[in-house]
């Protein structure tokens, strides 16, 4: 007996050894890697024909979730297709930048596999301009007619080619606007709230729009206008006309940086082009000749650094400027489900003219989602610092509004 | 005889482990000695074992006889930790690769062995001398926590255990003792000879220069430093018999300075950013010499023993350590070529590892109570603080802060030989680590904010044969 009594006590000793020895298993983080998504590389018709020769060709990255399968998912499908975001880039970007540099198809992947986002398309066409950096998503004869680039030879060419979200009334299919959405950063923020507030639900159901120039009379304040004398070199106390006749959107060896001179020519190149064999050059600035014919822009300040009252060619800018177009049209952003976001630290000094637009639509009763948001210590949330972070907070906005998902073998 | 034999070849059989517990304050083991972890701790007033070496190497002058010992335990260390490696204020954090669920280290058991001998110099009374070899501080885990952020792409897949520590410290323990004044007072000497491997590997966040926007405003470091080196030191400790019912003991245990030889590699993980000369999604990979020294923190102790009766002792201890001396590990030396991306390395590459730890105080109690002749049934208690501040808190060293323990065993004698068993569980609180903090301005983080949890089991056996 104390034998057995004395083997189970060394026993128990023994097995004493390994309490709590269960291995415990950690949570799978699953791994998304980089996929070049399907690439579309087309003559566009309305860039055809623009005073600066700007390339016709032009890229349009499409990101496709992982469930769409070519021999299943078809174009023309009555009320069936996937919800579509088209989504615009910045100044000085391309068709790639959201994919490249924002990694928007490794977010898109993880978000929907986590089910926080339904599959979407995600369309990323490229607007940028040799000559001036950027179309602003308008129609220009200088740079090419970039509004009827997008809203009609792309979405006519994505509805043609993806299985888009149809409807067949009659003999026709029909795109569903519920299920198409437009949004941007920066001057994509600006070109898609535009477009969708003059197209309002006839085109898109939502809009995002991540730090736009959402107030074209916020941003070219005196600070920016001085900063564009900077840039070109000209001192700050230098108010001589020919000194401001030398201002230009070209870096060079001797000013490298001409960040805010190529924003301010790229948006009088959409909203105050001019071609001119004479006449008044007061304000003009050549970009490009073509025998004794000049093409170019007429900026809207002068050599005083302000812009003169009545100004017509301000004039001009304020019939593209959307905070202007929505104070005479209150209701334009009506039934469009709206995302605002800026960065408190915005460099660009977009951020007073993201919260005009912000007041604005709050004081016309328009709901809408509005973001400041903050960086961290030696990373402030300036232009495009977070972009990576809120182009999550972007993809959630869009996949909430956007009609549960119909794509041919959708749950 | 045969159940001798038996029990022999089971306690053999077993000499496979023995502990790195990592209950003690930061990376120091909670004590050696099967006695004196039952009792524990609470043992410089005894001190009636071959640990007294450890203890207060005063008490070995009161060993009855001639000693050998061999200890075999085996560790399971149970940590969990929930990141919550994020930046930013106001509602708006961001993350850096890190994930905001609980992991858990590789689960492993440890094994690490201890013995000693010890002798009764007849021809001069009172003395005894001896070596004792044990494991002073150990701390080994491996975390597969950090990658580098969706979208980073790098070629390299990034390593599976990016966060290691391997510290092992053995104590070659030569220590005499010698009674005085008719055996109510015994002093003690033991030197320590210190060889500590010292290794840790984690990932560094190097910051880029402004104008890299997220996720690549920082870029992951992979360092691995390995190190071993040697340090000399020695302890000393008195036992007074002030009467046959109490014993008062005091312990004092030297700092010990490593001096740390190594190497360590480094490997920057770039992001791949199409049409980037410099971010094609490779390795950056520097290695170089490394040299630095590690203080080991002193100690210094009180005892007492009070015998109740002919069967039942108590026994309490209070101790403090110096942590206070490791406030960071030197700078390294790298022979790097001078290169593009070395001027990322410069925050690695200069920077200090800071730990800015504080002092302790252990609080112990125990007891023993003979429950039949040869059969001793101990028990005991201690109360430690953790000496890491939260500035410099991470789980490479992850002594989360004040802990309990409970600890049991027994032992049994038959003639010559004495078998041992205890079982230890210790209980840290949970901690939570608030924010990221730079403590020194070297552009790296010194700490892991997040929630960590501990507990663990320590089970042990001795045996002892007196001669």
């Amino acid at each position: 007996m104390k034998r057995v009594l004395f083997g189970l006590l060394l026993g128990c000793m023994i097995l004493s050894l390994f309490i709590g020895c269960g291995k415990r298993d950690n949570p799978i983080r699953s791994q998304h890697p980089f996929e070049d998504p399907w690439r579309m590389s087309r003559r566009w018709a309305a860039l055809e024909d623009n005073a600066l020769n700007d390339p016709r060709i032009r890229d349009v990255y499409v990101y496709l979730p992982k469930v769409y399968d070519d021999n299943f998912h078809t174009p023309g499908q009555a009320n069936f297709g996937f919800s579509v975001l088209y989504l615009l880039h910045d100044l000085g970007g391309d068709y790639s930048t959201f994919v490249s540099v924002h990694k928007i198809g490794q977010l898109a992947d993880r978000l929907i596999e986590e089910g926080e986002i339904q599959p979407m398309i995600i369309v990323m066409p490229d607007a940028s301009s040799l000559s001036v950096g950027g179309g602003f998503y308008t129609n220009s004869p200088l740079i090419g007619n970039y509004e009827d680039y997008i809203l009609e030879g792309l979405v006519d060419s994505i509805d043609a080619s993806l299985h888009t979200y149809v409807v067949k009334p009659g003999d026709v299919y029909l795109p569903d606007p519920r299920y198409r959405a437009i949004g941007g950063l920066g001057m994509g923020g600006y070109g898609a709230l535009r477009m969708a507030m003059d197209y309002d639900t006839t085109m898109f159901a939502a809009v995002s729009a991540m730090s736009p120039f959402a107030s074209l009379e916020s941003f070219l304040t005196r600070e920016t206008i001085d900063k564009v004398f900077e840039e070109n070199g000209i001192a700050a106390g230098d108010l001589s006309y020919n000194s401001y006749k030398t201002l230009n959107p070209w870096p060079d060896d001797a000013h490298p940086d001409k960040t805010y001179s190529q924003l301010v020519f790229a948006m009088a190149a959409a909203f105050s082009p001019r071609s001119t064999m004479g006449g008044d050059t007061t304000n003009f600035f050549t970009l490009a000749t073509e025998g004794a014919m000049r093409h170019g822009v007429d900026l809207p300040f002068d050599e005083t650094r302000t812009v003169p009252s009545g100004s017509e060619i301000w004039n001009k800018w304020l019939q593209f400027d959307v905070k202007t177009k929505l104070a005479s049209d209150p209701g334009a952003f009506t039934d469009l489900n709206i995302y605002l976001d800026c960065g408190d630290q915005n460099e660009l000094g977009l951020l007073n003219g993201t919260r005009a637009l912000d007041q604005l639509l709050s004081l016309y009763g328009q709901e809408h989602s509005y973001t400041e948001y903050s960086g961290y210590p030696n990373n402030p949330a300036g232009h495009d610092n977070f972009i990576y972070d809120r182009l999550e907070a972007v993809l959630k906005f869009h996949s909430r509004n956007f009609p549960p998902p119909a794509y041919r073998g959708a749950e | 005889m045969k159940s001798r034999f038996t029990l022999l070849v089971a306690v053999l059989f077993l000499l496979v482990c023995s502990v790195p517990c990592f209950a003690g304050g930061g990376f120091a083991l909670p004590g050696v000695g099967s006695k004196a972890l039952n009792m524990g701790g609470a043992f410089r007033g005894l001190a009636d074992d071959w640990s007294a070496a450890y203890w207060n190497p005063a008490g070995l002058a009161y060993l009855p006889q001639s000693e050998f010992t061999m200890n075999l335990y085996t560790f399971n260390f149970r940590p969990e930790y929930t990141p919550d490696f994020t930046m930013g204020e106001g509602g708006y954090t961001y993350s850096f690769g890190y994930p905001d669920q609980t992991y858990y280290p590789e689960d492993r058991a440890f094994f690490l062995p201890s013995f000693s001998g010890f002798h009764k110099f007849a021809q001069y009374e009172g003395f005894i001398g001896g070596v004792a070899f044990f494991v002073p501080y150990k701390l080994e885990s491996r975390w597969d926590l950090y990658k580098p952020p969706a979208g980073y792409d790098n070629n390299v897949p990034y390593p599976r255990f990016d966060h290691a520590t391997d510290i092992l410290v053995w104590d070659l323990h030569p220590t005499v003792a010698k009674t005085f004044m008719d055996d109510k007072l015994a002093l003690g000497l033991g030197l320590n000879i210190l060889r500590a491997d010292f290794g840790l590997r984690r990932t560094v966040l190097t910051r880029t220069p402004l104008g890299y926007t997220r996720p690549y405003d920082f870029f992951p470091v992979d360092e691995q430093i390995n190190t071993d080196g040697w340090g000399l030191g020695f302890n000393a400790g008195i036992l007074y018999k002030m009467s046959p019912k109490f014993q008062l003991g005091f312990s004092y245990q030297s700092p010990v300075d490593i001096d740390l030889k190594g190497d360590v590699e480094l490997e920057m993980y770039l992001p791949m950013i199409p049409n980037s000369e410099l971010l094609g999604g490779t390795i950056y990979f520097r290695d170089g010499d490394f040299e630095t020294t590690l203080p080991l923190p002193g100690e210094i102790g009180v005892g007492v023993m009070y015998r109740f009766n002919e069967k039942l002792i108590f026994t309490s201890d209070i101790s403090s350590v110096n942590w206070s001396s490791l406030e960071f590990v030197d700078t390294w030396d790298y022979n790097l070529v001078a290169g593009q991306l070395d001027t990322l390395y410069a925050s690695v590459r200069e920077a200090e590892l800071p730990f800015n730890w504080d002092n302790i105080v252990r609080f112990s109690l125990g007891g023993e109570y003979i429950l039949r002749e040869n059969l001793f049934l101990r028990g005991g208690y201690f109360f430690e603080q953790s000496p890491i501040p939260d500035e410099t808190f991470t789980l490479l060293i992850p002594d989360l802060g004040d802990k309990h323990s409970l600890n049991l065993g027994l032992s049994y004698q038959i003639n010559s030989l004495e078998f041992g068993y205890d079982y230890q569980l210790v209980a840290h609180k949970k901690r939570e680590v608030a924010e990221l903090v730079d403590t020194n301005g070297d552009g790296r983080f010194d700490n892991m904010p997040g929630t960590y949890k501990m507990v663990f089991h320590c089970s042990g056996l001795s045996f002892t044969y007196r001669f």
